[in-house]
């Protein structure tokens, strides 16, 4: 016993000073010592920090802060960016081709969706579900209904990431700014890996997509004009102009493609023709 | 189903006309796997309920009429459009008997746990209350 008590002293001071030291770290000092699991983007303020969202910046011509819903009413085909499609070239013609003949023949082709493949832009943006927007003076968010597929759309005139740092990702690296009543969002550095346009229509790491936002009807109606180009896939711009209507009188809920989910669902196991696996 | 009158003939026309003109191209995934000029009559025991988003589908043992007996993986739209269409959690559970029309797959490719793949279409449930189209015709739609 007379021996046990120095020891536990010794032991509870160690504890004691250890969680003094842990306790007497900053945030800064704890910020410094996660930072290799942090994102960074040196000379950037993130979207959210409060001292880029108070920087003077003019007045936003609209505010697109709400829920859409793609407008199908004149026909479901619509979701489709084409027809009327561009030249394609090389092997993006012969995909295409092959997409078309499938269609005719009603047989599944590149079902990238369907095996939980995200649908990326320009696809995410009409699928038949709700897309709540959120706009802040630096950016906006974009989460989808579909799979809650997320995309930002930067504000805050960033440069694009450095091509050697950046991770492409399915929605790309979008960055928009305004011109007169319209805002222009520019997006690259898109996920090419199985990520399809229509039926099938591969992109390449030099597809490029910008979108001219307008809002019409008092603020009822989005309509975007996409712009896409891709070097290796086609002649010139490939022009569609799609638009939404307001639905603040729903919610978007969670969506999740599982992975089982296609033991459920007899038209995605018929429809991985195509894939690159 | 026997058609009595002109006007039933003329109606269901103009009603097929509309489901045609209105039916699926693609929505979260293609379609086209399943034959919508067909539909599948089967009566059977419900085995199994997934009433999730993005799809809803369920499974059922029975005998098919224009397709094989046996398991049945039938796919549907995410629940909530079923529920604008009147669809309920509690519609259908685990053991309830039930006869659904469904179109079946253009190639009648057998699924990972050796069932038949068909698309929702209608159903008539364990009380014979009816949901969807169930006079044998008919597009289902994925979306």
């Amino acid at each position: 016993m007379e021996k046990f008590w120095p020891k536990t002293a010794v032991l509870v001071l160690v504890s004691m000073l250890v969680s003094t030291t842990v306790l007497a770290q900053s945030a800064e000092e704890r910020r410094e010592q996660l930072s290799r699991m942090i994102p960074q983007h040196p000379g950037q303020l993130g979207a959210l920090a409060p001292e880029n969202l108070a920087l003077e910046r003019p007045e936003p011509p609209f505010d697109l802060t709400g829920t859409w819903f793609v407008d199908l009413s004149k026909g479901f085909a619509n979701f489709l960016y084409g027809p009327p499609y561009p030249e394609f070239i090389g092997q993006t013609k012969l995909d295409f081709e092959e997409g078309q003949r499938a269609q005719a023949e009603g047989r599944p082709y590149r079902d990238a969706i369907g095996q939980c493949f995200p649908a990326g832009i320009p696809m995410i943006m009409t699928r038949v579900w709700p897309i709540a927007m959120i706009q802040l003076p630096t950016a906006i968010y974009m989460v989808s209904n579909f799979n809650n597929s997320f995309r930002q759309i930067f504000l805050d005139d960033r440069e694009y990431t450095d091509p050697d740092l950046v991770i492409y990702s399915y929605n790309g690296e979008s960055l928009g700014h305004w011109e007169g009543d319209e805002l222009v969002v520019n997006s690259r550095y898109v996920e090419t890996y199985n990520h399809f346009i229509d039926r099938g229509i591969p992109i390449s790491e030099e597809f490029r997509m910008q979108e001219r936002i307008r809002l019409l009807e008092d603020g009822e109606v989005l309509e975007i004009e996409h712009i896409m180009t891709d070097p290796n896939g086609w002649e010139g711009e490939w022009r569609n102009t799609k638009s939404w209507l307001r639905v603040d009188y729903t919610d978007i809920g969670e969506v999740e493609c599982l992975p089982d989910l296609n033991d459920n669902l007899p038209s995605t196991q018929a429809g991985q023709a195509g894939l690159s696996r | 189903m026997k058609i009595c009158s002109l006007f039933n003939r003329i109606t269901l026309s103009v009603i097929s006309a509309a489901a045609l003109i209105a039916s699926p191209v693609s929505a979260h995934h293609s379609t086209s796997a399943f034959d919508a000029e067909s539909v599948v009559l089967i009566e059977g025991e419900v085995t199994q309920v997934r009433w999730i988003n993005p799809h809803a589908s369920f499974k059922l043992s029975g005998t098919a009429e224009g397709g094989p007996d046996g398991l049945w993986t039938i796919e549907m739209t995410a629940p909530n459009v079923l529920i604008n269409q009147g669809w309920r959690r509690s519609s259908i559970t685990v053991g309830d008997k039930v006869t659904v029309f469904a179109n079946p797959l253009h190639n009648a490719i057998i699924l990972n746990d050796g069932s038949q793949g068909g698309l929702y279409v209608g159903i008539v449930l364990k009380d014979s209350a009816t949901l969807g189209r169930t006079d044998g015709q008919g597009a289902g739609s994925d979306r």
